[in-house]
């Protein structure tokens, strides 16, 4: 494990030095805007990655021998509102929140050696390949199979709902290597070359008319075995596996982005002479009330794990809490704008580029994506507080 | 009051259903809604051809079938099941049942004929700048030229007002608010609007010494206007119904087949509340537009004083019911919902845009608080 | 404009409406707004000598044999003079039709009785182990020579302090599927071995019993309906007053119409909320209306009537949290009646099936989704 509690003794740097020097580092090599192009986007986007990793900046969880800089969990917090203050760029791909704490904990030396340092650096962009069109909620049903070959596996299936498939190189994958009924206990954890032959990318429209996703088909796609992250058909534990306690550093991170977020709207509300609208006035007063409770909730969980190691159960309900907030907010936004509301970003008329009425539609996937809001209450009830868990459900 | 519907009514209902699950089914409303028109013309022609719906509830005299708001919301309600994209609701809704109320022979002889039979098509032009489909926001004037007017000033999100034949604009004169008929390109320029309903064509019309003809009532026509916008509420609320069922309609079909857990997601009480939630609100709101239209058959006899209640109410409440079946609708598609390809996010962008197009529900609730003492 | 019913009144409500006219002046001379048993019980006697007590039932049986839309314009007529209820309601509404329906001839001498309220009847329904989930009730009923003998408990009954009478239900097969093993008796609650305590709600009020059977004999003879198909005879007696959700929903629309003018709210958001709460009771009031004229134009009730039991429950419970919102501090006044109101309507989400359950049996029996 990384990230210890507290500062090294070798560490003669006080938060508020590395603070500073985090801030300066990010305030004069700032990369300036995104080119409108997406080719040049991401390209300015990988640059961006690589320089901050050249001067030390990079993984702030992640080990040393990584290319991590393996702070103490405190500074993990300094950094994000640091580089969320910023507003510069985060990495590109799933592959560090998601994958590289699972391969940290569970990889062999060669498989750290070989995939850590690249996708730290930004050089490689990881993409997730869980979800099925008939294995959603129910990721366990999954069907794309892995048969072994030798030296390899050879995968055949489908995979849907790939945050940024269309770029990327490598696609962490749940594969199916047991039987058909065999659910959690059939499951291996594998990494794919997404340039291998048979494998097959098609970007997917979703309702914003964007394609923010994609569908990935594998035929007979030759994996080899040496990229298999732990053990045949014991790849489900690996899925939830994180790193220190970076999730709650994440909290933080959408409680600032939200802060900045309602003040923007407020300002926009002032701006239109809606503020004198009591009704306006009562909304824009509970989006404050609770994005500032967003905000002392993800600085409790930290507190928790600062003075006892471990996250308590306001964790839990952090991300249900901030997801449904980002829904009501965004409509709140489009009602508050009435018709003017509704123009989207291509219209010369639309209001600050149409970026409300596109997180309205965004905003959707928000109680969707990574375990439905129905799920996640379930998981509460069942986790947290101890509800006897539903008879009809299939054994975890 | 009817509250109800004869069988001669229900056969209207099905026989618009059948032609439109047969004319306009999804792919077809994907097609148009892409298309530089926005409608399919054909199925237009063969609306008023086949089936008369856009004269219904037009006159007689004027060539239509002289039936009222009941059975133009059963159309409606029908349409808004479909997504059909057609500019019914703004020719023969909006603009139409403008000129039928009008009192106005001269106009209703002069455009009527045209809307019924679906060569010509008309919009009706309130929203401004700053203000939704209220009389007191108007601020386009229109002052009296030789024979006629001219109006000075800015429309917009006015319905199909891109494709129009014929504008109906309502504009400040020294006697109050009045409407004007604006035909012809002479001080109009109109630009489309690219928003959030790609099923519904809006537009931007700006009026430059446009050259008008006042219609409706001599002297004050507060009262008069005042019923075409409720008119229109009501027309807009019961193509929203229409949606709404067919979003629980969608809901419930998916979550019978769609097995996650080795049982269909139906069984899951999480999804059975949101259902039953769902249908709680669309039978409240098909009381609530089933009413309206009622009293608005009675308002266009010369009763229904209750008219801006009914419209207020049910404004208010099927926009919200609208909104919230289309939401849950993505919600309990899931993955699926969230894609372009399916029509859950069509029926989403609708029914928020609808929700905003004629004043928000707040607006409708305040009004309506003051109607009735609140 | 009423929403209920704006049809002519037809001669059964006219008759009604004259009779009122006649009994209502001397009545509130003696009772005034009184709400206790003994008014109620004398309001009761007072329309069941004019033969109206309950006109729905059966000629022979002392009833008036209305339909259901003469039926629904005379309890309007009954809100327009602002009628108490009457003290047997249960008797009236819910075991007189289960007697008329199933009972034998010495059971039905009982009907009379329930008309002026010398039996005053009570339903033993709810236990404390079986509440959302009725069938699984666990009072039992064991055959004894020509006796049941009884023990249990049962719950939630209403007027269950001053009953005479009870429509009992009971387990006679322990065996059996739990739908299957229910049996219905009729019982006197003077019998040796109940014991009957008042339950007090959290509004402070007494309105229901808890009562106590410890080895109650019944005679055989008060077995109601076939023995074991209790459940079968309760299901089909409930449905028996179509009308009384819709003269629910139509009693919330009055109330809210008439209270909310009466208010003075300058607040944008309690207007707002008030507004809000104006319409869900005319939209409660329009469903039942909605519901009346497809009743009176033959179609079946069922599923109309759980929407709109459902949406009243909501709109019950909502409506008194706005009151006490406008209420404001005065809310926070003991005895305030917009606290009462909101105490009280608490139960209404809970009361003759949860909104929980309700939502099940909607989702199921009228959408058609599969059961959990």
């Amino acid at each position: 494990m990384t990230g210890s509690l507290t500062a090294t003794p070798a560490d003669v740097e006080t938060d508020e030095e590395f603070r500073a020097r985090l801030r300066a580092f990010l305030t004069d090599h700032h990369p300036g805007k995104r080119p409108r192009d997406v080719v040049e986007g991401r390209a300015w986007h990988k640059a961006w990655l690589a320089r901050l990793f050249d001067a030390g900046f990079a993984g702030p969880s992640f080990p040393r021998e990584y290319g991590g800089m393996d702070l103490p969990f405190t500074r993990q917090v300094i950094y994000q509102e640091e580089y969320n203050r910023a507003r510069v760029p985060g990495p590109q791909g799933t592959g560090l929140g998601i994958a590289a704490p699972t391969l940290v904990k569970y990889g062999t030396e060669e498989q750290k050696q070989q995939f850590l340092r690249p996708m730290i650096r930004g050089d490689k962009v990881w993409a997730q390949g869980y979800s099925e069109p008939e294995a959603g909620s129910d990721l366990p049903s999954l069907r794309t199979t892995a048969r072994r070959e030798g030296d390899s596996y050879v995968v055949d299936g489908q995979k849907v709902w790939n945050t940024h498939a269309d770029y990327a190189d490598i696609l962490f994958t749940l594969v199916r290597t047991g039987t058909p009924e065999s659910r959690q206990k059939g499951i291996t954890y594998l990494l794919i070359d997404a340039h291998a032959p048979g494998v097959t990318v098609r970007p997917l429209r979703d309702i914003t008319g964007g394609t923010h996703f994609s569908e990935i088909f594998f035929d007979a796609v030759r994996v080899p075995v040496a990229n298999r992250i732990g053990e045949e058909n014991e790849g489900w534990p690996l899925v939830r596996t994180s790193l220190g306690h970076e999730r709650a550093a994440g909290a933080m991170n959408q409680a600032a982005l939200y802060r900045r977020v309602v003040t923007e709207l407020t300002a926009l509300a002032k701006e239109r002479g809606l503020t004198a609208d009591p009704l306006v006035r009562d909304r824009l007063a509970d989006f404050e009330v609770r994005v500032r409770i967003m905000r002392y909730t993800g600085m409790r969980v930290i507190a928790d794990i600062v003075s006892r190691g471990e996250p308590g159960p306001a964790s839990s309900t952090s991300r249900l809490f901030i997801t449904t907030f980002e829904q009501d907010l965004h409509e709140f936004a489009v009602d508050m704008l009435g018709a003017d509301g509704l123009l989207l970003r291509d219209d010369p008329r639309s209001v600050q580029r149409g970026r409300w009425v596109g997180g309205f539609l965004s905003t959707r996937a928000s109680t969707i994506g990574a375990g439905t809001a129905e799920i996640q209450r379930n998981t509460i009830a069942e986790q947290v507080l101890g509800l006897p868990r539903d008879p009809a459900m299939p054994p975890r | 009051m009817t509250l109800t519907f004869t069988d001669e009514q229900e056969e209207l209902r099905a026989s618009v259903r059948r032609f439109l699950a047969d004319k306009s089914p999804s792919e077809a409303v994907r097609r148009w809604m892409e298309s530089e028109e926005g409608h399919d013309p054909a199925v237009w022609r063969q609306m008023a051809e086949q089936l008369g719906l856009q004269g219904l509830a037009l006159p007689e005299e004027y060539g239509g079938a002289g039936y009222g708001p009941v059975e133009l919301g059963i159309v409606l309600e029908e349409m808004g099941r479909a997504l059909l994209p057609a500019p019914f609701l703004s020719s023969v809704a909006l603009a139409g049942q403008a000129l039928a109320v009008s009192g106005d022979d001269a106009a209703k002889q002069r455009w009527l004929p045209g809307i019924v039979d679906g060569t010509r098509t008309a919009a009706l032009a309130v929203s401004e700048e700053g203000s939704s489909w209220t009389l007191e926001g108007v601020r386009t004037t229109a002052t009296p030229k030789g024979e006629g007017w001219a109006l000075e000033g800015t429309k917009t999100f006015v319905i199909d007002g891109g494709s129009a034949d014929l504008l109906l604009v309502v504009a400040r004169t020294d006697e109050g608010p009045a409407l004007f008929a604006v035909e012809g390109a002479d001080g109009v320029s109109r630009s489309p609007l690219t928003a959030l309903d790609p099923t519904r064509r809006l537009a931007h019309v700006t009026l430059e010494a446009a050259p008008a003809v006042r219609v409706g009532p001599a002297g004050d026509q507060a009262g008069y206007l005042r019923d075409v916008l409720d008119l229109a509420i009501v027309a807009l609320a019961a193509e929203q119904v229409g949606a709404a069922q067919a979003c629980l309609d969608l809901s419930v079909e998916y979550a019978k087949i769609r097995v996650q857990f080795g049982r269909p997601i139906g069984s899951f009480q999480a999804i059975k509340h949101k259902c039953a939630d769902m249908l709680l609100e669309v039978e409240s709101a098909k009381s609530a537009v089933y009413n309206a239209a009622s009293v608005a058959a009675e308002r266009i006899a010369g009763a229904g004083e209750e008219l801006p209640i009914a419209a207020a109410l049910a404004g208010a409440y099927c926009s919200t019911t609208a909104v919230h079946a289309a939401k849950e609708t993505v919600q309990i598609h899931g993955g699926i919902g969230y894609t372009w390809e399916h029509d859950a996010h069509l029926y989403l962008k609708r029914a928020k845009s609808s929700e905003l197009l004629f004043g928000a529900p707040a607006a409708h609730r305040a009004r309506l608080a003051t109607l009735v003492g609140i | 404009m009423t929403v209920t019913i704006d049809a002519d009144l037809g001669a059964p409500a006219r008759e009604l409406r004259a009779y009122l006219d006649s009994i209502v002046p001397g009545y509130r001379e003696r009772w005034g707004r009184d709400s206790s048993f003994e008014a109620t019980l004398a309001w009761q006697k007072l329309l069941a000598a004019g033969g109206w007590a309950a006109p729905s039932w059966p000629e022979w049986a002392g009833g008036r044999a209305l339909g259901v839309l003469d039926r629904v314009a005379c309890d309007a007529e009954l809100a327009r003079v602002d009628a108490p209820m009457m003290a047997g309601v249960l008797g009236l509404q819910n075991v007189g039709p289960a007697l008329i329906m199933f009972g034998t001839d010495e059971q039905k001498a009982s009907l009379p009785r329930i008309l002026t309220g010398e039996e005053i009847w009570c339903q033993g329904f709810s236990e404390p182990g079986a509440g959302s989930d009725l069938a699984a009730l666990s009072t039992r009923a064991v055959a004894e020579g020509d006796d049941f003998v009884v023990n249990g408990q049962k719950v939630w009954t209403s007027q269950g302090m001053q009953g005479t009478h009870m429509m009992l239900l009971v387990r006679t097969d322990p065996e059996a599927p739990k739908h299957k093993g229910i049996s219905v008796l009729t019982v006197r609650l003077d019998s040796p071995g109940v014991e009957r305590r008042p339950l007090r709600q959290l509004t402070g009020e007494s309105e229901f019993a808890e009562v106590f059977f410890t080895d109650v004999r019944v005679p055989k003879t008060a077995l109601l309906g076939p023995v074991n198909e209790g459940w079968r005879v309760t299901m089909a007696t409930l449905g028996y007053e179509r009308t009384g959700i819709i003269n629910l929903a139509s009693a919330l629309q009055r109330d809210v119409e008439s209270l909310v003018t009466g208010l003075t709210v300058e607040d944008p958001l309690l207007r707002d909320e008030l507004t809000r709460r104006w319409m869900d009771a005319r939209l409660t009031g329009l469903l039942g209306a909605r519901a009346l004229a497809a009743l009176g134009e033959g179609g079946k009730p069922g599923a109309a009537q759980s929407v709109i039991k459902a949406v009243w429950s909501r709109t019950t419970a909502e409506l008194g949290e706005t009151l006490m919102a406008v209420a404001g501090e005065q809310a926070l006044l003991a005895e305030n009646p917009a606290a009462m109101r909101f105490l009280r309507s608490r139960a209404s989400t809970i009361a003759a099936g949860t909104t929980e359950v309700m939502k099940n049996l909607l989702a199921e029996q009228v959408l058609g989704l599969p059961k959990s």
